[in-house]
């Protein structure tokens, strides 16, 4: 095991201490999404994220021609804050729409969001067969390139995933606050508008570089299987995020080594971790409350037994 | 026989006459552009208990939202009435249907939410803001169940722990949209004996509720909403059998 994890730092620090973040940090935003019951904007927004990053792709010779005296390079594949803009881009403009026609309260919300995913998933596979890379970037995209984390990549999970966390921690009693009940949250001189905007910038941003760095199935699982584990065994919020982001911790580091000892690609190895960790506490639970039911019924059982006697 | 000894403890009650926390003039509410509820002339001082009565779609919350800022007036005017050079403190207690059970916060931490805008931003609550915190629950009657989880508590103690929520903010005005829909009738009982010991002591209520009896036993002023328009008057006056016929009828 020594070995193993001293041959993963030698080859991958970036992507295990890289993944160990996006592990750590996305389950921790990814709880808001359980709580507003929305789950299902957790997979459109990064799947938009990764429309933003095909669509780089397909302008990117006309980008280089534009600023460029020399040849157009076709098969230049962009710098790394090239591609975060159009991550963004897509991210904000997808959630800015979602949630304000959420705020309406007009329609299905499913429906929206579906509907939403579709045309993403569309956009992305149409941007990069358009692009001059073609289409074998379409499997890169999808299942995430998280052994391949460039430096950069690297820093830019550790600025923005950090700024998040601080932000997370400083602002968590309002995020709360709005999600649980609004109208109170009003009535002590909040405003929700600001506080929403507040927290899907801070989600925008995690899902934008995620996406470009670890694939938006990583950080679509992420986000939303340990939550959901980390719900079944939390007894206050405090421990909901504490456990969310030790379950996202465990995942990322299982499926690293898991992905290292197998030879399996690593964004679909953690999304099965994450899946076989939410198994595992659900029987936990289950198995705890067995044995809780029976040493409650043997101690009825012993107590009508003293009182007959 | 109960009724006799509240009619008799209701001419007891203080008159009105405190100073104007909350003033609302020709004021309008509604979602969009569309009003719900409109020409609302309506005060509430210091040392109120208004209920507010009305059929089933009638405009009861959206005037009560309209008053905590949640719902921008349309039309007209809200007025708060400084206190030492700041807004009074609301304490607001929603309908306990409204609150997510997938939100495993415990009763403490929902009563804390109530101390929100007073603490700091990464430390933990003071020890004083905790102590408080155990006043409140102490208060409620909820003394040893600050560590259970919110959604296992029975409607009655939901409503007790919303009630210490909004006494957590150390409030001026007390709003409640139905704070006695869905419990049972010890726990109703509780419920608007605590909100009278809270009156006792000097603090306005608003109170919206659908148990005329619960409103007449308990109350001073009456706000009739029916058909986006209001009525106020006394208790006796607003639920004579001819006013709740009338109203009803319309």
């Amino acid at each position: 095991m020594i070995e193993t994890m001293s041959d993963i730092l030698a080859l991958f620090a970036n992507s295990f201490y890289g993944s160990l973040l996006v592990g750590a940090i996305c389950p921790l935003l990814g709880v808001f999404f359980i709580l507003r019951r929305m789950v299902f904007l957790g997979i459109a927004v990064p799947q938009f994220a990764a429309a933003g990053v095909a669509f780089g792709f397909l302008i990117l010779p006309a980008w280089n021609c534009l600023w460029s005296d020399d040849d157009c390079h076709a098969h230049d594949e962009g710098s790394f804050c090239f591609h975060l803009f159009f991550a963004m881009l897509f991210t904000f403009a997808a959630l800015l729409v979602l949630v304000w026609i959420g705020r309406a309260k007009r329609g299905s919300p499913e429906g929206r969001i579906a509907a939403g995913y579709s045309l993403a998933a569309a956009a992305t596979i149409l941007f990069l067969t358009g692009s001059a890379l073609g289409t074998s970037h379409i499997d890169v995209l999808l299942k995430g390139e998280i052994l391949a984390i460039s430096d950069e990549g690297f820093i830019a999970i550790t600025i923005f995933f950090g700024l998040a966390l601080l932000l997370f921690v400083f602002f968590r009693r309002d995020f709360l606050l709005i999600a649980y009940d609004e109208e109170a949250a009003v009535s002590l001189g909040k405003s929700p508008v600001l506080w929403d905007v507040l927290l899907y910038l801070l989600v925008g941003s995690v899902i934008s570089v995620g996406v470009l760095t670890v694939g938006p199935l990583v950080v679509f699982g992420l986000m939303v299987i340990p939550p959901l584990a980390a719900r079944l065994v939390a007894f206050n919020m405090v421990s909901f995020y504490l456990f969310s982001s030790l379950i996202g911790i465990a995942t990322a580091f299982g499926g690293f080594v898991a992905s290292f000892l197998l030879d399996w690609p690593l964004g679909p190895t953690d999304v099965v971790a994450a899946f076989g960790l939410l198994v595992l506490v659900r029987g936990g639970r289950a198995l705890c409350r067995i044995r809780f039911r029976s040493s409650q019924e043997r101690t009825i059982g012993n107590s009508n037994h003293r009182t007959v006697g | 026989m109960k009724s006799d000894r509240n009619r008799a403890d209701r001419s007891q009650r203080t008159p009105r006459g405190g100073a104007i926390l909350l003033e609302l003039k020709s004021a309008a509410f509604g979602y969009g552009k569309r009003p719900v509820i409109s020409g609302v002339d309506l005060s509430v001082r210091t040392g109120d208990f208004l209920g507010i009565v009305g059929p089933n779609g009638a405009g009861k919350t959206t005037l009560l939202r309209g008053m905590i800022g949640q719902l921008k007036p349309l039309g007209g005017t809200v007025r708060f009435t400084p206190i030492s050079g700041r807004k009074p403190v609301l304490g607001y207690v929603p309908q306990i249907q409204v609150l997510d059970p997938i939100f495993p916060v415990t009763a403490g931490e929902v009563i804390a939410m109530g101390a929100y805008p007073r603490l700091p931003r990464i430390r933990r609550m003071a020890q004083a803001e905790r102590a408080f915190l155990a006043e409140c629950l102490d208060q409620v009657g909820m003394k040893a169940s600050g560590g259970r989880l919110f959604a296992d508590l029975s409607a009655g103690q939901k409503q007790r722990v919303l009630i210490a929520r909004a006494l957590m903010t150390k409030p001026d005005l007390l709003l409640l949209d139905e704070p006695t829909s869905g419990v049972d009738q010890a726990a109703e009982a509780a419920v608007m004996r605590l909100l009278a010991d809270l009156n006792s002591e000097g603090l306005a209520i608003v109170l919206i509720c659908h148990e005329m009896d619960t409103i007449r036993d308990n109350v001073r002023e009456v706000v009739w909403v029916n058909r986006g328009r209001i009525e106020q008057g006394s208790v006796d006056e607003m639920l004579s059998p001819g006013q709740i016929e009338e109203h009803f009828e319309r």
